[in-house]
């Protein structure tokens, strides 16, 4: 039995070369050819050289937003298996993504504009929306409980879920076509940002995430015995599982206010990490952030690359890649 | 050490389903609490763990009642074994027994030589060792207890102060190798580590041959209490499970219990 | 170019007249309808064009134009026809998506002729004008409203004749104050052909699809002289939030439309309807794209 120490340090170090590789790779590739030896002429004045406005407007941005995006929904996705205690759960099961879907179809349906810390508004929107769905949710399964029932909680998601997309097609009624068709498109996800705007915005927040995760990693193990047998060991399960959903959800809807909700990533990254690494997660959550985000700038890749000049939607490349994979898994545990 | 004081709880208002219990626990006593399905040893157990507390009365330990201390440093006196442990994923043996520590570690701090060496002390010491790299899921019922048994040795390990283990009916889903098998080890145990142990079951002959009090639960409260040769009598058994039993003393002086027919209390 | 459009126009034209003069069986047949309904807003403004307004008893829910359609009942569109509505209205000829083929099943079987109107490029728009008034009665009305279009259109192409052609991008939607969810006309459809219409090529030309999600890299990299925004006129805008949205292409400064100041922002619903006024359309966009060459 190898020590933990040196299991941290080489699944750190061989998801993170990935994860490198991969933010390294994607802006030397696109749907258009660019000269680098341009975009890197530091001589030539950046509004004078299209080489270098691909490479830092188009490209950069969106390759970190990838991985942002990606670690995101990856290691929120670890969170919510865990709280839950069911390995097929996502980011978005509990109702999450139907509140921002909601928040963004409003936006785009009555033709909100504004710009709010640094967003504009179908992401602010969307974010605002995911904020929403989340208070509901742990608003209920406080409600009636000393603690935070899990079972309340998966229920009044799944419930939330339902109520919102019903919302969504009633507020559809309002919007035509084209704004039902751009409605469509941003649920696919889309992380064309154009700009660092939308992911200095969200940094703050995915940032403290992804610190509070690393705290979570050993009661997540502990969770994984059951209520009682966690706390039993020392664990204040309640104040732990608080702070996961809450976590959990803040870096779901910062993910989804960059990229929209870009599907599977959040379900078929933490059991390919598992595979790979074993179920404990001081090693699963860092090694699943990594390699979320190596899959989607890869997904994002394919995505700008497959059919150019045309591009598909990231979460297209995600579903095709994830819902095989998912049934696999369904079949596997069956 | 362990005192429970007229303790009373209910998980809705209107049915308590433990009501008014006291017990008193000595370092390196061995406690059953015999009772039928349902009758409130489970709850019991988890006022004593402290993972609830008592709606009325109080849990002292060391004269201080459980709330008082925190989560963490209640874990290294008191750990539990519950009747099942099914884990969420799919972790390893060692994995497993090593969650036992979570109590002495820092929020970030990563296991030291010390607790890997209470990891296999507590391994060796439930025979498990050699199954230490196997994915806990794939192990028998009897393997499942043992190192769930071996995770709260090592949870009680390095600490300073007399451990109390407590098992809720810990061999109810095991058959009758196993049981024998998990008896031993928790003989072992308190032979070799002076553990006091309470531990809940319906099973009367297992109670008979590990513990030396007995306090004997029907419907939330206490129809007897005592020494284990005093309070395991023919009357007593009817009392409890409304069945018509056999004592039989062997020569060695342990008890026997043979159920005969149902009766009704 | 030029001819060629010219051409395509005249070949629509020409199809249209044999359709017209030959006539169709069902047409023939048909008598003429004396209650219409029309799910298609671009229709709705033709059967009132060509004279059919007093025929028409009900129109679609994003029906503005021409003001009388305020006052008819609204029945739905593309993806929610009120088909119960339409029925107790007892008209006689529906125009419908031709994608709605439910609806027209169930109008058929009601003994209610209908009309599958399909959305493509220019030339469509003059055929399907001919089509309505064929059907509706009103054929020399038809004629001679798409004779004024092609007139106007023929007006417009010999003004903008010889002039450069600039590599254009056509965007019909954007999310607000953000350069992303860009949708441009790729290289077919209505939007493209008013497009070249105007004296402009489309950067997209090589894409044929009507609608092109515009990443902010195929933006950069094809370079385009122009940027024309076109919205309908249900998003009404005061002019602080147009520049406002003029200053949002400005972060790319390599593109030579944002460079050289040449970005619109036109929001007229002539420029997103493929109806009769589509010839006005086209000098909205001629005059933004080559100001001061069509009168």
């Amino acid at each position: 039995m190898t020590s933990l120490r040196a299991r941290l340090v080489l699944t750190t170090a061989g998801f993170g070369a990935l994860a490198v590789a991969a933010v390294v790779l994607a802006p030397l590739v696109g749907s258009t050819r660019i000269s680098l030896r341009a975009a890197f002429d530091w001589s030539r004045p950046f509004n004078d050289n299209p080489d270098a406005q691909i490479f830092f407007i188009a490209r950069l941005p969106r390759t970190l937003a990838g991985a942002s995006v990606g670690a995101l929904l990856a290691a929120a996705g670890v969170v919510f298996q865990g709280l839950l205690r069911n390995p097929l759960a996502t980011p978005f099961t509990l109702g999450i993504s139907a509140g921002a879907a909601l928040g963004a179809m409003l936006a785009i349906t009555f033709n909100w504009s504004f710009r709010a810390l640094g967003l504009s508004a179908v992401p602010a929107a969307a974010f605002a929306g995911s904020l929403l769905a989340v208070a509901i949710v742990y608003g209920l399964s406080q409600a009636r409980h000393r603690g935070l029932s899990t079972t309340v909680l998966l229920l009044a998601g799944v419930t939330l879920n339902a109520f919102l997309s019903a919302l969504i097609l009633f507020v559809q009624y309002f919007a035509n076509f084209a704004d039902t068709y751009r409605t469509l498109r941003w649920l696919m996800g889309d992380l064309d940002v154009s700009s660092y705007e939308p992911l200095i915005a969200a940094f703050p927040l995915g940032l403290v995430s992804l610190a509070i995760f690393a705290w979570l990693a050993r009661p997540l193990n502990l969770l994984a015995l059951g209520a009682d047998s966690a706390e039993s060991r020392g664990l204040n399960v309640t104040g732990a599982q608080r702070t996961a959903f809450l976590s959990a959800s803040l870096a779901t809807g910062a993910a989804v206010s960059i990229g929209g909700p870009i599907g599977f990533v959040g379900i078929i990254i933490p059991h390919l990490v598992r595979l790979i690494v074993g179920s404990d997660h001081r090693l699963v959550l860092p090694a699943a952030a990594l390699f979320g985000a190596a899959f989607l700038v890869g997904c994002d890749m394919l995505a700008r690359t497959l059919m150019a000049p045309i591009e598909l939607p990231v979460g297209v490349i995600t579903a095709l890649i994830g819902g095989p994979f998912f049934l696999w898994l369904l079949v596997r545990r069956a | 050490m362990l005192i429970a004081h007229d303790v009373w709880f209910g998980y809705d208002e209107r049915t308590p389903v433990v009501c008014g219990i006291s017990l008193d626990v000595a370092p390196g006593a061995i406690v059953g609490i015999l009772g039928p399905n349902g009758s409130g040893k489970t709850t019991f157990l988890r006022l004593l763990a402290g993972t609830r507390r008592p709606q009325r009365g109080s849990v002292m330990l060391d004269g201080q009642p459980l709330a008082s201390r925190s989560r963490d440093a209640l874990a290294r006196r008191i750990a539990v074994v519950p009747q099942e442990t099914q884990l969420a994923f799919d972790y390893s043996v060692a994995e497993v027994a090593m969650m036992g520590r979570y109590a002495h570690l820092g929020a970030f701090e990563i296991e030291g030589p010390d607790d890997t060496a209470f990891v296999s002390a507590a391994l060796a010491a439930t025979g498990t060792q050699q199954l230490a790299n196997r994915p806990f899921a794939t192990l028998s019922g009897g393997e499942k207890q043992r190192v769930v048994i071996a995770a709260a040795l090592a949870q009680l390990s390095g600490g300073d102060d007399a451990p109390l283990l407590l098992l809720d009916e810990p061999t109810a889903s095991l058959d009758i190798g196993y049981q024998l098998e998990v008896v031993s080890v928790l003989r072992q145990l308190h032979a070799d580590r002076g553990l006091a142990i309470v531990i809940s079951t319906h099973d009367l002959n297992l109670a008979a041959s590990l513990c030396d009090q007995l306090l004997l639960v029907r419907e939330g409260r206490v129809i007897a209490e005592g020494l284990t040769e005093t309070v395991l009598t023919a009357v007593n058994i009817r009392a409890l499970y409304g069945v018509e039993a056999e004592v039989i003393v062997r020569p060695s002086g342990r008890r026997v219990v043979l159920p005969l027919e149902r009766v009704g209390r | 170019m030029v001819a060629r459009q010219a051409r395509i126009a005249a070949a629509g034209v020409a199809i249209g007249l044999l359709v017209a003069s030959h006539g169709l069986p069902v047409a023939r047949a048909a008598p003429t309808p004396a209650r219409i309904v029309s799910l298609v807003p671009a229709a709705t403004e033709m059967l009132f064009a060509v004279g059919a307004g007093p025929q028409v008893v009900g129109v679609s829910s994003y029906d503005t134009y021409p003001p009388q359609t305020a006052t008819l009942p609204k029945l739905g569109a593309l993806l929610d026809p009120d088909v119960e509505r339409i029925l107790s209205l007892r008209p006689d000829f529906a125009v419908i998506y031709a994608t709605q083929t439910d609806l027209e099943r169930q109008l058929h079987r009601a003994g209610i002729e209908t009309y599958a109107y399909r959305h493509a490029g220019l030339p469509d728009v003059s055929r399907t004008i001919l089509d309505l008034g064929l059907r509706t009665g009103h054929r020399a009305e038809a004629e001679s409203v798409v004779s004024s279009i092609d007139g106007s259109l023929a007006r417009i192409r010999r003004a903008v004749a010889g002039l450069p052609r600039p590599r254009t991008l056509l965007v019909f939607g954007r999310e607000r104050l953000a350069l992303r969810g860009i949708y441009a006309s790729g290289g077919i459809g209505f939007l493209n052909d008013m497009l070249t219409s105007a004296g402009a090529d489309n950067v997209f030309a090589d894409v044929k699809l009507e609608a092109v999600q515009a990443t902010t890299e195929s933006v950069i990299a094809r370079q385009p002289e122009v940027i024309v925004e076109v919205r309908g006129a249900d998003t009404p805008m005061p002019h602080g939030a147009v520049q406002d949205e003029i200053k949002t292409w400005s972060i790319l400064g390599s593109v030579p439309a944002v460079r050289n100041g040449r970005v619109f922002y036109l929001i007229d619903e002539r420029l997103v309807v493929p109806g009769p006024r589509v010839a006005q359309g086209v000098r909205i966009l001629a005059n933004a794209i080559h100001p001061g060459a069509v009168r």
